[in-house]
């Protein structure tokens, strides 16, 4: 991660140095896994919500301010809409790989060239996209707004992107503060080819709550995994996730976004989601995972104590994340003992709740054979095949 | 003998030694039980926790209460981990059990077989 809005590209682009070679052959490393399956891969638009014209209604474009006007009115809000991403915290090394842009293409714009960059290049049999545009939309006041942008976009990515190589997979935008839309977007697109889970952008309200429900009982009548991510907004709209307060840094706003997903989890596990909706899958992208240890654990011994509280949950908390969660594994920590890193693959049962990410074209992208590297082979193969395979199951 | 009856009312316990064993004892809705007085988890004095209903396994979103006599559970005083007066039995944990004993009120007095 991140984030620069598309309409900052330019200004991003001009102060980083620039490859313009996409790497074709293959990174030397530890023995090298076939198969594998990258859960967080962020395609972009070339030109915001631009990109979207042709996926619009005549209405839709009138009222977003899309097309007809130059390109800069997308980057004032009184002339167009822009989407929620955030402005304010800017990396001193940038949002992207650089060598993943050139001076005429933004990251990860290209399917080509992504194909050919993060696939060929890193022996990645599988990419699941999930909007690097439309992280923060859960932040539009208007959910009308919300839905229509996400079914234009699932749209734009189906025809620019999935047609395109026939190794990309794509994560379903839904407008999270719209379930009814999300829900005709869910029945729209279900069984197009190359969609295999349900990006659902994170909001102001709380995962466990009833709003979201049928949003989750669509996502488990159609066996799609509901995968959530940071929104790059958090803090900043009211609408978005809120961290604990306004951090003022982008390290310090970047590092802290952990709590937001536990904040989430907690919620979910208590108000039972896992007990109304048994087979609802959830995967929690780019959240980081050391805390899951320390969560399920006093989740664990809470729920001894205090079950009248919250006697609908049968199992153990922990059992709920074993059977319904996944973490990706992006930014994977580098603790300064590679053995510490096992202690805690160990402690979060990585061998069945992680899945390999690597969160191109981000700055803070992880290389499938070398961030693992130094863990047994067998737990690897579970990480980065098998455990994501069996959970996104057969349409991935 | 432990008491006599109008010394343990409904709803009232008593903590008693028996050959160095402390043992809580209880009237739960006129039914009689006893257990050892040590908390399996941290060896609180469980019997001097409150006693009361606990919710059944229910839907999301949903209370139910069960509270018949030998639904009745006592709460560790520490944690609040939660025991069957009738069989000792954690209600969480199926592998953690606190020893019981038969108390029996024989005419007018409360009888402990420890």
């Amino acid at each position: 991660m991140w984030f620069i809005p598309c309409s900052m590209w330019s200004f991003a682009l001009r102060w980083r140095p620039m490859t313009t070679a996409p790497q074709a052959s293959p990174v030397a490393g530890p023995t090298r896994l076939e198969g594998i399956i990258d859960s967080d891969v962020h395609p972009s638009f070339r030109n915001g919500l631009r990109d979207l014209e042709p996926y619009l209604s005549a209405e839709w474009r009138h009222r977003l301010g899309v097309g007809g006007g130059a390109e800069w009115t997308s980057r004032f809000a009184t002339a167009a809409y822009s989407l929620p991403l955030n402005p304010l915290y800017i990396s001193p090394i940038g949002a992207y790989r650089s060598d993943a842009a050139t001076d005429e293409m933004g990251p990860a714009t290209d399917p080509v060239f992504t194909a050919r960059q993060l696939l060929d290049g890193h022996g990645i049999h599988r990419a699941i996209l999930i909007s690097g545009s439309l992280v923060g939309i859960g932040a539009f006041p208007d959910p009308e707004v919300s839905a229509v942008v996400a079914s234009a976009h699932n749209d734009w990515m189906c025809e620019q992107w999935l047609q395109v190589d026939e190794r990309f997979r794509g994560a379903l935008v839904v407008p999270p503060q719209h379930p009814e839309a999300a829900v005709r977007e869910i029945e729209r697109h279900a069984n197009t080819p190359g969609i295999c889970a349900i990006f659902m952008p994170l909001h102001s309200i709380l995962m466990g709550e009833r709003h979201y429900y049928p949003i989750y009982e669509a996502a488990q009548r159609h066996s799609l995994p509901v995968v959530v991510h940071p929104s790059g907004t958090e803090s900043v709209f009211a609408g978005a996730p809120r961290m604990a307060g306004i951090p003022t840094y982008y390290m310090e706003w970047h590092a802290g976004l952990g709590q937001v997903h536990q904040s989430n989890l907690v919620s979910m596990i208590c108000h039972g989601v896992f007990e109304r909706f048994p087979e609802l899958r959830l995967v929690i992208s780019e959240g980081g995972f050391f805390w899951a240890a320390e969560m399920m654990w006093k989740l664990d011994r809470y729920w001894q104590g205090m079950r009248d509280d919250v006697p609908w949950l049968k199992l153990k908390p922990s059992d709920y994340v074993r059977r319904n969660v996944r973490f990706t594994t992006q930014p994977l920590p580098e603790p300064p003992h590679r053995e510490q890193l096992a202690a805690v693959l160990d402690l979060v049962q990585a061998e069945e709740t992680l899945i390999y990410s690597s969160d191109y074209p981000h700055w803070d992208f992880d290389e499938p054979n070398r961030a693992l590297s130094g863990i047994p082979p067998a737990l690897r193969q579970k990480i980065c095949v098998d455990n994501p395979a069996a959970f996104y199951g057969d349409r991935v | 003998m432990v008491a006599v009856r109008n010394e343990l009312p409904d709803g009232a316990s008593k903590v008693v030694t028996v050959a160095g064993r402390s043992i809580g004892v209880f009237n739960s809705g006129g039914r009689y039980f006893a257990l050892r007085n040590i908390c399996p988890h941290h060896g609180a004095p469980l019997c001097e926790g409150p006693v009361s209903g606990q919710m059944r396994t229910s839907l999301p979103h949903q209370y139910e209460l069960a509270d018949e006599p030998d639904e009745r559970v006592v709460r560790c005083p520490w944690h609040g981990f939660a025991f069957r007066l009738a069989d000792g039995q954690s209600t969480e944990d199926p592998a953690s059990r606190v020893r019981t004993f038969r108390v029996e009120l024989e005419g007018d007095e409360i009888v402990l077989y420890a």
